[in-house]
């Protein structure tokens, strides 16, 4: 009988809520029946530099990180678990992307961590700084994208091939039953002022919906419930940067004719509100923006 | 290899002793003071997803939030909508109390029964099963399992067909069975030890209540008592913000619920809350370890107003959003699992956050206070076993769980006077 692997979970100041979902997950019993648990730490001080230290190098088979890379003592941190640990997940939106986390890089003084923030410090992804053999995205990971996580990396005979991500390769929209009507973008609205048409595509009825540039395995659960696809999967693969994506799909979508066809299109992009928080909303660590680096003033 | 160590749901880590202060403490959280800057120039509806991912309670956190949106546009929701957010508000409390009861700290664990600490009172795969139809529901009524996000401003963005009410309605009938049979099994199991714990530590106490005075588990006024059950602040949301961001200890959660209401809002809560009041006696207590014994009998409380709120709704609910009025300020406070979460929202005209405060939980300031009161003065050079024995003893009482036995990590670090790490004590 083979070796059960050894795993790992580390969770940095992220909200807790990857490591809930790992708990809730109906995969958990098999996956701690397969294999040998080292630690399962929810918030930094439960496993310290100092105890990790004490692993051999390449110890741990598997170690999931969630939660975000942020000041130098968490780099140091991830460091030594790269160190300890042959194959590391970046589990959740956090440690994929820099997740929600991520907005705070635009406002230095601001945290979405209950911990006092420090000048200089700005979230990153987890691959910024180490390198990343699987990513399992979402904010937190889907059910069944945990499943399958579990299922190959866990329960299956061979590893899955470094790289890989634990979700699908088609957008969200592949997920989404809405029909998609390709009429032309020309207003923009916001769901909770005005509800939407359930049976219609969002963003044809001018929701900003990150479905077509999102990677889908969620089932598309929040245009189900009526809300626009917020991007918490990440960018499809290739997509460097999701936030930037989008704004040219919509660029494109907005099209009027006429004398003031430009004009129009213009007053219909300016209107929209918050771009980064909008379009960013997950990835503006992973993404070209990266972070406020003077007031501008 | 070093101690393994499991632990999947957060739980107090640590204690310092400070050289200077000669004190032992745990860290308090700062209140949430980074996220006005956070929020600012977002977008309004956005923030009950924003604050579900602030560390705290996320069910509670984004009802606080449309609750707190509800208020800045001022849009009553529907009645509908209301016994739907109702009944999710419950299952946030049922899952909050599920969690912080069962789910342990263990060494070298193996299998999911070793991260579920029952006594034997109760099978573990049923726990697991009870936390699962709970995460089921949460994502049936809200539409993600553990971050919900159909709340709007002035309602809910989606009823639930006849599949999905049926469907709610059976589980939150099977997480009522569950939460009865804990509450007989914590009384074989887990009265005992809360009998027999000895902390006793009388504080004001902060709570919310509903319209008929008794303990709510979600919306109503807050209330705030002394520590002999005299009204404080009864409903001023403006002067319980300055209680609770004041320096006074005070205490949240199941105990100050006891203390602060009369009574349970369910009929079966209520009976097991009469046999607890015999043991114990009647409020105000101030018994740490009733605690314990509160949680599951809210457990009760919780799965019951979940089952009458779902009763309340039909099938195919239409009309659950209020119309919006102009953007304002809104501030509103909720019951969650841990206490009472104060959320207040600016927004300009646009529906941009311009301002925003969130009032957190704080069961760090009450394990302070207790600390300081039970171990006294602490010199980290003169430690003994005596004194971490004691500290272990006030952890221990405020480590939320279903019977004594469940081993929890204690980490007692010493500091100097510039802060650096003198000595670490850890057990086991």
């Amino acid at each position: 009988m083979p070796k059960p692997k050894s795993v790992a979970i580390y969770a940095a100041n992220g909200c807790g809520g990857c490591s809930q979902s790992l708990l809730v997950s109906d995969r958990l019993s098999a996956l701690l029946d397969a294999v040998h648990p080292v630690f399962w730490a929810t918030q930094p001080g439960d496993v310290t530099q100092a105890e990790i230290e004490q692993y051999d190098d390449r110890e741990i088979d598997i170690l999931l990180y969630a939660g975000p890379v942020y000041d130098d003592e968490s780099i140091a941190t991830a460091q030594l678990l790269r160190r300890v640990a042959k194959r590391i997940v970046a589990y959740g939106a956090c440690a994929h992307l820099g997740g929600l986390c991520g907005l705070a890089n635009l406002a230095p003084e601001a945290t979405l961590h209950l911990a006092p923030s420090k000048d200089g410090r700005f979230i990153q992804p987890l691959s910024a700084v180490i390198a990343v053999d699987y990513i399992l995205p979402g904010c937190p990971p889907p059910p069944a994208m945990i499943a399958r996580m579990v299922d190959e990396l866990f329960l299956g005979d061979e590893l899955p091939p470094a790289g890989t991500v634990f979700a699908a390769t088609k957008a969200v929209c592949a997920e989404c039953d809405r029909r998609h009507l390709a009429t032309p973008l020309t207003a923009i609205k916001r769901f909770h002022a005005t509800p939407p048409d359930p049976e219609v595509c969002l963003l044809d009825q001018g929701y900003i919906c990150l479905g077509p540039v999102t990677r889908g395995g969620c089932a598309a659960v929040c245009p189900r419930s009526d809300r626009p696809c917020t991007g918490c999967a990440g960018p499809l693969a290739g997509v460097h940067d999701q936030g930037g994506t989008i704004l040219h799909a919509l660029a494109s979508l907005v099209r009027f004719t006429g004398p003031d066809g430009q004009r129009r299109e213009r007053e219909v992009l300016d209107s929209i509100p918050d771009i980064a928080g909008t379009a960013y909303k997950y990835s503006v660590a992973a993404s070209a923006l990266k972070r406020r680096v003077n007031d501008g003033s | 290899m070093a101690a393994n160590w499991i632990s999947p749901v957060p739980h107090i880590a640590e204690i310092v002793l400070d050289k200077a202060e000669k004190r032992a403490r745990v860290a308090v959280r700062p209140s949430a003071d980074g996220i006005a800057a956070y929020l600012r120039g977002r977008l309004a509806e956005d923030v009950p997803l924003y604050v579900q991912r602030t560390g705290t309670d996320p069910v509670a956190a984004h009802l606080a939030a449309v609750a707190a949106l509800d208020n800045a546009y001022s849009a009553a929701p529907p009645e509908k909508a209301r016994h739907l957010r109702a009944a999710l508000a419950a299952c946030g409390i049922y899952y909050h109390h599920l969690l912080r009861l069962f789910f342990t700290r263990m060494n070298d664990a193996s299998g999911v029964s070793a991260l579920i600490a029952t006594g034997e009172a109760i099978p573990p795969p049923d726990v697991m099963t009870a936390l699962q139809r709970v995460r089921d529901e949460i994502t049936v009524l809200g539409g993600r399992g553990l971050t919900p996000e159909r709340g709007v401003p002035g309602g809910m963005t989606k009823g639930l067909n006849e599949d999905e009410l049926h469907q709610a309605r059976t589980m939150a009938a099977a997480l009522l069975e569950f939460a009865l049979a804990a509450e007989t099994a914590f009384r074989a199991h887990g009265a005992e030890w809360v009998r027999k714990e000895d902390i006793d530590l009388p504080l004001p106490a902060v709570a919310v209540v509903d319209e008929d005075g008794k303990s709510s588990l979600y919306t109503g006024e807050v209330r705030v008592v002394d520590p002999r059950g005299k009204v404080l602040i009864d409903g001023d949301l403006d002067a319980v913000v300055k209680f609770m961001t004041g320096d006074a200890p005070y205490r949240v959660g199941p105990l100050a619920r006891f203390n602060t209401g009369a009574g349970m809002p369910t009929p079966q809560a209520q009976k097991a809350l009469d046999r607890m009041v015999a043991d114990l006696g009647s409020p105000p207590l101030h018994r740490v370890a009733a605690i314990h014994w509160l949680s599951v009998i809210e457990l009760v409380a919780a799965a019951e107003l979940a089952v009458a709120a779902l009763d309340q709704l039909e099938p195919g609910d239409s009309g659950l959003r209020a119309p919006l009025s102009a953007p304002g300020t809104g501030t509103a406070a909720i019951a969650t699992g841990a206490g009472v979460m104060v959320q207040r929202l600016a927004l300009a005209a646009n529906g941009l956050v311009t301002d925003s405060q969130v009032i957190i939980p704080q069961l760090e300031r009450e394990v302070n206070a207790a600390l300081q009161t039970t171990v006294g003065d602490v010199d980290p050079e003169q430690m003994s076993a005596e004194t971490i024995a004691a500290i272990e003893g006030v952890i221990r009482a405020y480590q939320p769980a279903f019977v004594p036995e469940a081993p929890f990590l204690l980490r007692i670090t010493a500091r100097g006077e510039n802060g650096a790490t003198i000595a670490q004590w850890r057990k086991p």
